[in-house]
């Protein structure tokens, strides 16, 4: 009897002979499967591996290789001279230390809510907060040893309009579950992570952002007037396709206006909430899972609530420092 | 047509998936047994990577742990197993990608490798099967990797297509290539034996 090969690989070689020379190498192919003898076993490894999971934060195990295969340190035969060697040498340390945490101190932008602040980064980029939004970066966009990061990095949780100079660093902006590099452009940035339906929007107005999450290297670029949305709860976090999107609308807020497109009335609520920094409160029997899509230009809280209550057949009742939401009476 | 040889059992969706849906709950009892189950297949894939099965070993750990941690994004209806290959995969070239960088500066000057002397003693069969291995580490990337996981792994090509990243034909083309010039030097390596 022949060997058999991969029925999809037999019909690349049209001629017989071919194909049972190919046949033979494949059989042949079997012996020179990688030798595993020299790691330890299966079993090994999962003990291993589950002694690593319920220790969290330990360090990876090419990390901790690397520190074992370092060769020691031998003990200096003079050893009241180390001493004061040791002494300095720790001194020094401490400074520099001390100097490099000043040099790369992480620096926090707050937009508390109700608020919205612009503010310029180190590198001349502006950027527009949101109402509850943090965003922090390394002060002066430092790494360590006093040089310059290799990208202008920024944490951000809320949401946020970029103004990014260009420059020959990517700029590049993490929120909880996404990136998004750029070169000099300018992009809205949304990523609520306490939202019921939590995920990081990115709508770009001009110039060209790469989006990527998670495990699967698999970056979307954006172009002017497009956006792509990551999310955390549907499998796997990975960015959608790209979309063609209403700009005016996506980025209505910046000029105070209140955009929600097909989004929990939860969502919708706490939204108003960071906008009006109020509080909102609902009766139980209110379904907060039902979808809301609302375009309503600049108003006061009362007015947007009053509108809200409206369109979505609800009943608003001002409460201190807040509203109450109720279903309308029968 | 003849049915198709049926594939070990690494490559039972259903049943991959079932585990996937209990590591999602924080299973870790099926978390032990995806590991008994794909572990073995995913060091050999990166030691195609990685040369040495020590540092394939130390980077399929890591990716199991990763596993653990975003456990709660796992999608069960996508192969589970695509999934930890391409983890694997990723970190596999990003180590590769770091040692090129730490050798071309430290020593520019690389041995020749070795695989490319005269044949002197009688082919046996380890030996043979260490000439296979290093003519498939001579191998460029993409056929070595194609035939690892189509040879090694038992992945069917559709799934290989998808660990990585390209078209089954193209999986197929790779193989086909990888073979053909492991043919060649095999053919040189007898005819030189015979002489």
């Amino acid at each position: 009897m022949k060997p058999d090969l991969p029925p999809d690989l037999r019909d690349a070689y049209n001629d017989a002979d071919a194909a049972d020379r190919a046949a033979g190498l494949w059989q042949a192919l079997a012996a020179a499967a990688p030798d595993l003898s020299g790691i330890p076993s299966t079993e090994d490894a999962l003990a291993d591996l589950e002694r690593r999971l319920d220790e969290p934060g330990t360090a990876s195990s090419s990390a901790t290789r690397v520190r074992a295969d370092r060769p020691a340190i031998r003990t200096p035969r003079r050893r009241r001279r180390a001493r004061w060697g040791v002494g300095i040498a720790a001194m020094l340390l401490t400074a520099l230390t001390l100097g490099q945490w000043w040099a790369q101190r992480a620096v926090t932008l707050r937009a508390s809510l109700g608020e919205q602040i612009a503010a310029t980064l180190p590198d001349g980029s502006t950027i527009t907060l949101s109402g509850g939004t943090t965003l922090t970066y390394a002060s002066g966009f430092r790494a360590l040893g006093f040089r310059q990061a290799d990208t202008r990095a920024v944490r951000l949780n809320g949401e946020a309009f970029f103004e990014v100079e260009s420059g020959a660093r990517p700029f590049v902006v993490s929120t909880f579950n996404a990136e998004v590099t750029v070169l000099g452009t300018r992009f809205n940035v949304q990523a609520h992570a306490d939202d019921r339906d939590a995920a990081t929007h990115v709508v770009l107005e001009e110039g060209s952002v790469a989006v990527s999450a998670g495990e699967i290297e698999r970056a979307i670029v954006l172009a002017p007037g497009e956006a792509t949305v990551v999310r955390a709860s549907e499998g796997i976090v990975a960015p959608t396709g790209p979309v063609p999107v209403a700009l005016d609308r996506a980025l209505a807020w910046r000029d105070g206006g209140f955009v929600a497109e097909a989004q929990p009335l939860a969502d919708v609520l706490r939204a108003v909430e960071r906008r009006y920094g109020v509080t909102i409160s609902t009766a139980a029997n209110v379904s907060l899972d039902r979808q809301l899509t609302l375009y309503l230009g600049p108003r006061s809280a009362g007015a947007l609530m009053n509108d809200l209550a409206l369109a979505a057949g609800l009943r608003v009742e001002p409460r201190h420092g807040g509203f109450h939401v109720s279903t309308t009476v029968r | 047509m003849a049915p198709l040889p049926t594939p070990p059992s690494s490559t039972d969706d259903p049943t991959l998936s079932a585990l996937c849906r209990r590591i999602r709950a924080s299973d870790r009892a099926a978390f032990a047994d995806l590991f008994r189950t794909l572990r073995v297949s995913l060091v050999r894939y990166a030691t195609s990577f990685t040369g040495d099965a020590a540092a394939a070993h130390d980077l399929v750990q890591d990716v199991f742990l990763k596993l653990w941690q975003i456990r709660t994004n796992l999608d069960p209806s996508q192969p589970i197993q695509g999934l930890l290959f391409r983890m694997a995969r990723n970190r596999a070239l990003n180590l590769q990608r770091n040692r090129r960088r730490r050798r071309a500066k430290h020593d520019s000057i690389r041995l020749e490798n070795d695989s490319s002397l005269a044949p002197v003693e009688r082919v046996d069969a380890d030996r043979l099967a260490a000439r296979l291995r290093s003519w498939m580490a001579d191998l460029p990337d993409r056929q070595r990797e194609a035939i690892s996981l189509t040879r090694f792994q038992h992945l069917s090509h559709d799934q290989a297509a998808a660990v990585m990243g390209c078209a089954p034909r193209t999986v197929n083309n790779h193989i086909v290539r990888g073979l053909a010039t492991i043919q060649a030097r095999l053919d040189a390596f007898n005819a030189a034996d015979r002489a």
